[in-house]
């Protein structure tokens, strides 16, 4: 290709021609493919015999008229090399210039896209500035690019005026990643009709992500030199994505580690700091946080002297939401693990699935829980068990016994019966509530713990305390998992039942009424006898009394504003250490604190307002509640 | 005759009601019916002999310090003769109402009450 031929050229080769002229030449010319590129004089009438050389590398042909001597014809070739030098080296440096130019432009181009993308790690904001700068350097009409990755759906991102079909595009990613030595598809071949080239290059981003950039449409056809600006210009953003992919990852490990504080510390916090002990009853419990914390909690309530309540539970899943909802089961199960009638445990399950059932289902959550009142003055263990395993009861002269759930953990249903089992127990006998992260602990060969060893080694301790249990189920469990770190919270209850405290007699009653005033007599007379029975001094009866009758006769005017078809259950239950009365009811909730309730001053002769006053200077605990739709009042006199 | 007689006569009504068992809301509103017949015909004095009640709740109670109201108005007074029941008697105390209705011995009611 040659350069135009300019006044230059004339002059040089108007000089050239002039030698010519002296030997007797009428006219030389500058020929190519037979055509006249410069002649001198500029036209030639001539048809004198002549001399013609022609350069076979050049394809140029210098034509000399009026000369015909054959010893002239090396001085014409030599003229013929000089001028196509002359020319040859015009088109180098027009070249070179233009090569100059152009990565000059693309220098700056890339510049650009550096500092651009310093200032950012937004992965869509990367990956448009990568396909714009591609656009503006080879002038295409668009681009796009794919990402891949195992398990996760394809990305693809595109920056066009006429984007193309999602589906072509991951086609032309397909292809290209099937062969990735090749770059360039054209026309016909395997692309579809509006693309009439596509060049693809890889995004070097990690291993596990296949990425492409396609660049389609270019005016003209795509060449190699087009193949490395844009690898050049892909490598880039790859190791900017690579920096957003890894500063997101950062942030999120930044966003868990809080979140697993925080959880961590709901756990610590909720678990009971001391375990209350009672006559009668050795009794232990612990639990050892997983480093990513599990949702187990544990909690030991005493009720009287001799009889207390204890739970252990496991909220599935980690982390924030496990947290919360772990705090919320663990303060509904306090609360109503205290105002729980003696004997009852289920009533706690019942109350705890109906407030969180709903919680749960949102986040798609559950617990397990066990939930069991041991009363040493009976010799009984109540209990009820959500879906918690494994539950161990060891009798004294028995085998340990793997107690199965009976009923479903919590949150799964709506509504759902819970039941209560109960066990006779015996000096000695062993009762243990474990969660899962004992039987399911792994060892480096992910052989499970498993519950057989777990029973073997609640066979060979059973003579060791309650702490001494738990403490040699730890550490064969410890010893078991040897350098395999521990996946899940390990949480354990381990009661042992020493022997029966001093027989007396209890009572525990429930009578329901239709709330008018002569029927709350039935329960205040039934109270009274029983008290009486249970050798409780006179003076306490007939406060107790007084008190029930205070509050019957509160809910009979308040509750249900004298509604003859209004229930009321009474219970009524005593141990040695406490009474308790509980009224359920399904009238108007009441709307009082009680700790903004005052005697009346007799002076002013007030004619009512005297009843909660007088309950309240009477009892030493003083509970409302409201629970499915009914008002429970829950009065505890300490004896 | 140089004795000189200005009489006034004044009927002091009072209404001396024994009660027996339970006083509890139960048996409140019908304390309360016999109540308000004697304020009705001009008793202003009542005397209630609680000796025998083996229960009293603030309904009960409401109804003797009403009855106390009203008397006050006739210039009338509340004695009580004092529940030998604890459980009676408690609710007098935690109230305070002990140091309000006049107590008096059982022997006192009548005529020598006031």
């Amino acid at each position: 290709m040659f350069p135009e031929i300019n006044e230059k050229h004339r002059e040089s080769f108007k000089s050239l021609a002039n030698g010519w002229m002296r030997v007797g030449a009428s006219c030389v010319q500058l020929l190519k493919g037979g055509e006249v590129l410069i002649g001198c004089p500029n036209s030639n009438a001539s048809s004198e015999p002549s001399l013609l050389v022609t350069s076979l590398g050049s394809g140029l042909s210098l034509q000399v008229f009026g000369v015909t001597d054959i010893r002239w014809v090396p001085t014409a070739e030599s003229m013929l090399d000089v001028f196509s030098n002359l020319l040859n080296a015009d088109t180098d440096l027009d070249n070179l210039t233009a090569a100059l130019v152009e990565t000059q432009d693309r220098l700056v181009a890339l510049y650009e896209l550096t500092q651009a993308t310093r200032r950012t790690l937004d992965m869509p904001k990367l990956l448009d500035l990568l396909i714009q700068q591609s656009r503006h350097l080879m002038d295409v009409d668009g681009g796009f690019v794919v990402l891949k990755e195992k398990g996760k759906q394809t990305i693809i991102h595109q920056v066009s005026e006429n984007p193309l079909h999602p589906a072509h595009a991951e086609a032309a990613a397909t292809l290209y990643l099937r062969d990735p030595n090749r770059h360039i598809f054209k026309d016909s071949e395997t692309l579809p009709a509006n693309l009439k080239n596509v060049m693809m290059v890889t995004l070097p981003v990690r291993d596990e992500i296949s990425a492409a950039v396609g660049l389609f449409n270019k005016t003209g056809n795509f060449n190699t030199p087009d193949i490395k600006l844009a690898k050049a210009i892909a490598e880039h953003i790859g190791a900017q994505l690579e920096n957003a992919l890894l500063h997101k990852e950062v942030v999120e490990r930044a966003r868990l580690e809080t979140e697993m504080d925080i959880a961590r510390q709901v756990q610590t916090a909720i678990l009971p700091q001391s375990i209350p002990q009672i006559r009668g009853l050795d009794i232990f419990a612990t639990s050892t946080p997983a480093l990513e914390v599990g949702g187990d909690f544990f909690d030991v309530i005493d009720r009287s002297e001799e009889a207390l309540v204890f739970a252990l539970g496991d909220v599935t899943g980690k982390g924030m939401p496990a947290a919360l909802l772990m705090s919320m089961t663990h303060t509904i199960i306090k609360s109503a693990s205290r105002n729980m009638p003696f004997n009852h445990p289920h009533q706690v399950l019942d109350r705890l699935n109906h407030d969180m059932a709903a919680d749960f289902a949102n986040v798609g959550m559950f617990t397990t829980v066990m939930l069991g009142m041991v009363d040493c003055a009976d010799c009984k263990l109540h209990f009820s068990n959500a879906g918690q395993s494994p539950i161990y009861h060891v009798p004294v002269n028995g085998e340990p016994m793997l107690l199965e759930a009976q009923d479903i953990p919590v949150g799964i249903l709506d509504t759902v019966e819970y039941t209560t089992q109960s066990l006779n127990l015996s000096q000695g006998d062993l009762f243990i509530a474990a969660s899962d992260g004992f039987p399911e602990s792994r060892n480096p060969a992910g052989e499970m713990y498993g519950y057989e060893r777990m029973k073997a080694i609640l066979s060979t301790s059973r003579e060791l305390s309650a702490k001494q249990i738990a403490e040699a189920l730890l550490a064969d469990v410890n010893a078991f998992c040897d350098t395999h770190p521990q996946d899940d919270d390990r949480t354990i209850v381990v009661l042992k039942f020493e022997k029966a405290t001093e027989k007396r007699i209890m009572f525990n009653e429930s009578i329901t009424i239709y709330a008018n005033y002569e029927e709350i007599r039935q329960p205040c007379e039934r109270l009274r006898l029983n008290l009486r029975q249970a050798e409780i001094s006179e003076e306490i009866a007939g406060l107790c009394e007084l008190s029930l009758q205070e509050l019957l006769t509160n809910l009979v005017d308040h509750a249900y504003e004298g509604n003859p078809n209004g229930q009321i259950t009474v219970r009524m239950a005593s141990n040695r250490g406490q009474i308790f009365i509980q009224t359920e009811d399904a009238g108007t909730p009441a709307n009082i604190k009680m700790e903004d309730v005052h005697m009346p001053n007799p002076e002013d002769l007030a004619e009512g307002g005297y009843g909660m006053a007088i309950i309240r200077s009477l009892m030493d605990d003083i509970r409302y509640e409201t629970a499915q739709g009914k008002n429970i009042w829950t009065l505890v006199k300490n004896l | 005759m140089s004795l000189e007689v200005n009489s006034t006569e004044q009927v002091i009504k009072i209404a001396a009601i024994t009660l027996k068992g339970r006083l509890d809301a139960f048996e409140a509103p019908a304390l309360r019916k016999i109540c308000d017949d004697y304020i009705s015909n001009e008793f202003s004095h009542f005397v209630f002999d609680l000796t025998d009640v083996a229960m009293l709740d603030s309904a009960g109670l409401a109804v003797l310090v009403s009855v106390l109201k009203r008397a006050r108005l006739k210039n009338g007074d509340v004695r009580l003769v004092w529940p030998r029941e604890e459980a009676a008697s408690r609710i007098l105390k935690l109230t305070k109402f002990d140091q309000v209705f006049v107590s008096i011995e059982k022997s006192e009611i009548v005529p020598r009450g006031f």
